[in-house]
């Protein structure tokens, strides 16, 4: 679901004003990826950039849904009782797309689009559905229905219709590859931004403290809510633009909720960031600061939705290691 | 919104069909007690791991057993194919890593097969060497750099009395076999073929060099050994005369073979073509070329036209092939594929294929319409043709069905859908371009010289 908002940036690098930071674009995944690398050789560093892209259009062939034969749109054709081998790296992704989803209790689900499908209309419109439709929407949500069997790359998939969608991780475990990537082609002091909302850092630049970062408030862009400086680690960002719903996958019968207006967090890695901004559009504050008390290197802003629709500066709740910073001071 | 809602149902129910037609499939195979073939692959640069990622998915009890790989990038290629090996390891593959293909073929006494997926200029020599040790070869298009290589490569398969596949994966996929067999073909949806057109088109980005990690360097004696001046021919033989081709080899290919399967094999009898090394002028192979072929068929003369570029991707790849009633616009590219009847031509005589689900209509023609009451005829727009679709979906990854078309010929349960035979005829038309460049004018092209 598009939870990730294509053209307007929830999270912002400053790493242009860095001085050899090498600055690589690149289309897919119906995004733009973008690599900041700091090499005193551009030849090289295109190089490297180049081998990291291929690898982004080579996961993309096999995690697009839209893609006919990729391992997801395969999976989303299966029967009960077929088994599904997948590419490893499918496997992997499906693998900690379970984690995310018991570590936050369901919150995080990439079976949700049974339930987008059954409460929003084509045009994104809020539509009434029948409490069956609910009841089959229900049914189909839900991360149990799927079966990785650990002694091979084989999935099935338990309920005929289940439909999963990796566009709330697929980015951020791109990301993880093309670090791979860069560290083996010895690029490791870079910067990887999958499309604008996601950001990995390989390692910080010889003489840099950090990467500088912004997150700006998605409904009045100019305003930033924070700046700081990235080190280690994975940043992630969901934002919610004007009339765009997000549902609960723990609550089928709710509907569309208008808890937040945008949702970021931080986390070692960029698949579980992704997870987690996603899945903090709707957990309540204090399952939000279970979450970061139970992961230390974890951190979350969540920006509550107002009745004005425009939400403020002061209004954000800050989690885990950013609890308490004052960032008005910025 | 209606028809969109029927055909998502119509390509959901297609494809549960088709899934259920696999397991079938896979039943029939187990029932008949599937033979273990064993596998190696030379050449594990990108298109050599797409052939064994595809096998890999086959799953657990396809009965390949990759048992050994081969290439001489030992820092690079080697090293990922040999974890990815060693991560299927339950699957009963086993990763013994070899440098030098000779070596390989002297110490493997088990294989049934090898799969070839090295440079153009090294194909008939590793095929030829796999014949000699009397295995099976699945060889990567392009056949060979040279005709006289690549007839040499025939004669030795028919020596050795083994099977030669040519890694030409369109012929293998469901969406092309139905486009053929049974759009053109059967239903004669098109009527007379006149014209072909097609295109890949690249962009710069796409089309740089390659490099390579630091520190991952081949030996330059290695190198040497094998043919490659440096790490940077290596890394981009496809550009360098004497080892690939150029885009209209590496790319055009594909498509050019489709042009003739869709004409039942026809061969042309003429090309010409322009190009040059216009845009990236450090490499030695045309970066861009168009084509003209004349294909004489029993229904007429086909003139078809090809182009590939490395400066633009605008359109990016396709086939289209024109006929007096209709046009079919097919691409591997996943779920591209268009089907139109021109506007004359009488819906009824479309309908009982689309009765069949041979088609599927997306859009009905809009025709200009006189208004009840007008004096006059008030034409608006001129109409617009019928878009149909094809339902048949490509399920499973591009080069598995001709990969597994291989495996079951050599298990005597079906016929090479890409014989060595036809594999040569595509390597001469489409060698024969890059000759028309070079000559500056058009060349004839006899059938015996489609002949081995």
């Amino acid at each position: 679901m598009p939870l990730k908002p294509q053209g307007e940036r929830v999270v912002d690098t400053g790493a242009r004003s860095i001085a050899d930071a090498h600055h690589f674009a690149h289309e897919a995944m119906a995004t733009v990826f973008e690599l900041y690398i700091v090499s005193e050789d551009e030849a090289y560093a295109r190089g490297g950039a180049q081998a990291a892209f291929a690898e982004v259009d080579r996961l993309e062939l096999e995690m697009s849904r839209f893609i006919e034969n990729s391992d997801i749109a395969r999976l989303n054709s299966a029967l009960p009782g077929e088994i599904v081998e997948v590419g490893m790296e499918v496997f992997d992704c499906l693998t900690r797309a379970v984690e995310m989803y018991e570590q936050t209790g369901g919150a995080f689900d990439i079976t949700v689009g049974a339930l987008y499908e059954c409460w929003l209309n084509d045009d994104r419109t809020v539509r009434r559905p029948s409490e069956a439709e609910v009841e089959r929407a229900r049914e189909l949500t839900g991360m149990n229905h799927l079966k990785l069997d650990t002694e091979s790359f084989g999935v099935e998939v338990l309920i005929e219709g289940l439909q999963l969608d990796l566009g709330g991780i697929g980015k951020g475990f791109a990301a993880e590859k093309v670090a791979d990537i860069l560290r083996e082609w010895s690029l490791g002091q870079a910067l990887v931004l999958a499309g604008a909302s996601s950001v990995l850092s390989v390692s910080v630049p010889d003489g840099m403290s950090g990467w500088p970062m912004r997150l700006r408030n998605p409904a009045r862009p100019s305003e930033i809510l924070a700046r700081f400086e990235l080190t280690e680690g994975a940043l992630s960002g969901s934002g919610r633009q004007k009339g765009q719903h997000i549902i609960d996958p723990r609550d089928a019968a709710a509907g569309p909720v208008e808890r937040r207006l945008a949702a970021w967090s931080m986390a070692p890695d960029a698949l579980a960031a992704d997870a987690l901004s996603t899945a903090f559009m709707v957990l309540e504050p204090d399952e939000i600061d279970d979450y970061c008390l139970a992961n230390p290197q974890t951190a979350a802003i969540v920006l509550p939705h107002a009745a004005s629709g425009e939400s403020q500066r002061r209004e954000a709740m800050r989690f885990g290691q950013w609890r308490g910073i004052n960032w008005e001071s910025d | 919104m209606n028809n969109e809602i029927d055909r998502r149902k119509f390509m959901r129910s297609s494809a549960a069909a088709g899934a259920g037609l696999m397991l079938a499939n896979s039943a029939l195979g187990q029932a008949e007690g599937k033979k273990d073939i064993n596998v190696a692959l030379i050449g594990a640069g990108s298109q050599g791991q797409v052939l064994m990622n595809a096998i890999f998915k086959l799953g657990r009890d396809s009965g390949i057993k990759f048992r050994a790989v081969c290439d001489i990038w030992e820092k690079g290629n080697l090293r990922r194919v040999s974890r990815t090996l060693n991560a299927y390891k339950r699957y009963g593959h086993a990763g013994t890593a070899y440098v030098d293909y000779q070596e390989m073929l002297e110490k493997e006494k088990d294989l049934d097969a090898v799969l070839v997926a090295t440079p153009d200029f090294w194909h008939a020599e590793h095929t030829i060497a796999c014949f000699e040790k009397g295995l099976h070869v699945y060889c990567e298009k392009e056949m060979s750099n040279s005709i006289e290589a690549a007839k040499s490569m025939v004669l030795a398969g028919r020596k050795a009395g083994k099977l030669l596949q040519i890694g030409h994966q369109r012929r293998s996929n469901p969406r092309y076999i139905d486009c053929r067999d049974k759009i053109i073909n059967e239903a004669n949806l098109l009527n007379r073929i006149t014209n072909i057109s097609g295109q890949w088109h690249r962009s710069r980005e796409a089309c740089i060099d390659l490099g390579w990690p630091k520190g991952s360097d081949i030996p330059q004696a290695t190198l040497k050994k094998f043919g490659f001046d440096n790490m940077s021919q290596f890394r981009n033989w496809r550009w360098y005369k004497g080892l690939g081709g150029g885009p209209i080899v590496d790319l055009g290919s594909h498509q050019i073979d489709v042009y003739s399967w869709f004409l039942n094999n026809a061969v042309p009898s003429s090309v010409m073509a322009s190009g040059g090394v216009d845009y990236w002028k450090d490499h030695e192979w045309y970066d861009n070329a168009i084509a003209i072929f004349e294909f004489p068929t029993e229904k007429g003369l086909v003139r078809a036209s090809y182009e590939t570029l490395t400066t633009n991707s605008s359109n990016g790849y396709y086939e289209l092939f024109m006929g007096d009633e209709g046009t079919l616009l097919i691409s591997e590219s996943a779920g591209r594929g268009e089907l139109y009847r021109e506007s004359w031509v009488e819906e009824s005589k479309w309908d009982p294929w689309v009765q069949k689900g041979v088609i599927s209509l997306e859009k009905a023609s809009v025709k200009a319409e006189a208004k009840a009451g007008d004096d006059e005829v008030d034409v608006r727009e001129s109409a617009t043709p019928a878009l149909y679709r094809m339902p048949t979906e490509m399920k499973v990854p591009y080069h598995q069905p001709h990969l597994v078309n291989f495996f079951e010929s050599i298990r005597g349960n079906q016929t090479l859908n890409c014989p060595g035979e036809i594999g040569y005829e595509t390597a001469v038309m489409v060698l024969k371009v890059n000759e028309a460049i070079a000559a500056g004018r058009k060349i004839e092209l006899k059938p015996e010289e489609f002949k081995v």
